[in-house]
């Protein structure tokens, strides 16, 4: 057991994390939002030029997971998790950032204890405060699964990374997990991009359009990860929370996914192509940013919870 | 953003915070306007209701010009958002009010 392991494992807060060897940053969302922030669009001091797929990205809570039913849920560990909740409207995003730069490229790993939910319906609440609850369920409510999981769309986990000085290569990896669609399946499984995210200079000169998908130029450029499929434990009520560990590594000098572990399924990415940028970008020399965000397809607000962060490197 | 009706703000959780305070910089407001914001609260980000302070009082922000407006509340709870009512006046204008709303909490 080397030292490091040993001073690691008599630290309850980080026993339950895998890092590398030099811890970057510790999230505790008891006691900040740790400067994760909202996402915003380019501008040149007028917000009418902030575009659309950009505008609106919403801003961080710290959320100690309030219900109707029973009061405050908590988080994993104290009161607090971090927070992503998108409007109630179908196709709208959240997205939180988190901005660094690299002290020398390499790999990087990012832990998390995460949750998601779709919220409860509230003419469902209203009705059975009105005492209709019985007579008003939803027919197909089995006592086990829950209507509500099919309000819940998807999240994504992604960087933006630029190695180099002057005109750096630039590219982002992300992978995302797609729980429900609009039609009603469930795909329950992770995806990786195929196409570059459109930048602010990219639709600006005209090269693309402003996304209706915040990652790609098309919305179809997504395809699944070998493996992939999973369930997650909803535990059968929009207002039950349980958190799952998630494990992702990617390699900034190489530009590339490494792997990706939630729970006991490990999944290896290096196989996996990133899309990069075909010409340059200034002023993000050694750029690393951390983004999460989640998108609902449904008039339900949809919502992502992280209790904690580890980001860890071999530099 | 630009207000054409009446509106909520999103649910905000703030039951961390001991004091809040909204700000509304009402950036580009027509004459002939007006429009109020009212503070409301919450237990679960689903039911609300209008904010009352310790002196068992409604407080509301009006605005009637440009300018910067602010409102502090206490014993706030779990939830904030704020309910604008637009005045009819508003309907008929054809330039809509700009407002910038912030709220700045502190724990």
């Amino acid at each position: 057991m080397t030292k490091r392991f040993a001073e690691q494992r008599g630290n309850p807060e980080l026993e339950r994390f895998n890092p590398l060897e030099r811890i970057f940053f510790y999230d505790d969302f008891n006691r900040s939002a740790n400067g994760w922030c909202e996402l915003i669009g380019n501008h040149n001091g007028d917000l009418n030029q902030v575009r659309k797929a950009m505008e609106d990205l919403r801003p961080p809570q710290l959320s100690n997971l309030p219900f109707w039913d029973i009061g405050s849920h908590g988080a994993l560990t104290g009161d607090y998790a971090l927070k992503i909740a998108t409007r109630a409207r179908a196709e709208h995003m959240a997205q939180l950032i988190k901005r660094t730069t690299m002290a020398k490229p390499g790999l990087v790993q990012f832990e998390t204890y995460f949750t998601f939910k779709a919220e409860q319906r509230k003419e469902q609440v209203l009705q059975a405060y009105q005492g209709e609850g019985a007579s008003s369920s939803p027919t197909n409510w089995d006592g086990n699964t829950h209507p509500s999981e099919a309000d819940f769309g998807e999240f994504t986990f992604s960087n933006d990374m630029c190695i180099g000085s002057g005109p750096g290569e630039r590219a982002h990896c992300a992978i995302r997990y797609i729980n429900a669609l609009p039609d009603g399946t469930f795909p329950r499984q992770w995806y990786y991009k195929t196409s570059v995210q459109p930048s602010t200079k990219m639709v600006r000169s005209g090269v693309v359009k402003d996304p209706r998908d915040y990652h790609v130029i098309d919305p179809k450029d997504w395809k699944p990860i070998p493996g992939s499929k999973m369930d997650f434990c909803y535990n059968e009520l929009p207002t039950k929370v349980n958190w799952h560990y998630l494990r992702w590594q990617f390699d900034t000098s190489k530009l590339q996914n490494v792997l990706l572990q939630i729970n006991d399924m490990v999944l290896d990415l290096s196989h996996i192509p990133v899309p990069r940028y075909d010409h340059p970008y200034l002023g993000l020399d050694n750029l690393l940013n951390f983004c999460v965000d989640v998108r609902t397809y449904q008039d339900v607000r949809n919502f992502m919870y992280m209790d904690s962060v580890v980001v860890s490197t071999d530099w | 953003m630009r207000c054409v009706g009446n509106f909520e703000t999103e649910p905000y959780e703030v039951g961390w915070a001991s004091e809040a305070r909204w700000f509304v910089h009402a950036f580009e407001f027509p004459e002939n306007t007006a429009m109020e914001l009212i503070p409301q609260i919450s237990f679960d980000g689903l039911f609300w209701c209008d904010y009352i302070d310790g002196n068992s009082k409604n407080v509301t922000i009006k605005i009637e010009t440009a300018g910067l407006y602010s409102l502090p509340l206490a014993l706030f709870g779990q939830w904030l958002r704020l309910r604008a009512v637009m005045a009819k006046s508003a309907e008929s204008n054809e330039r809509t009010p700009g407002i910038s709303i912030q709220l700045v909490l502190k724990g």
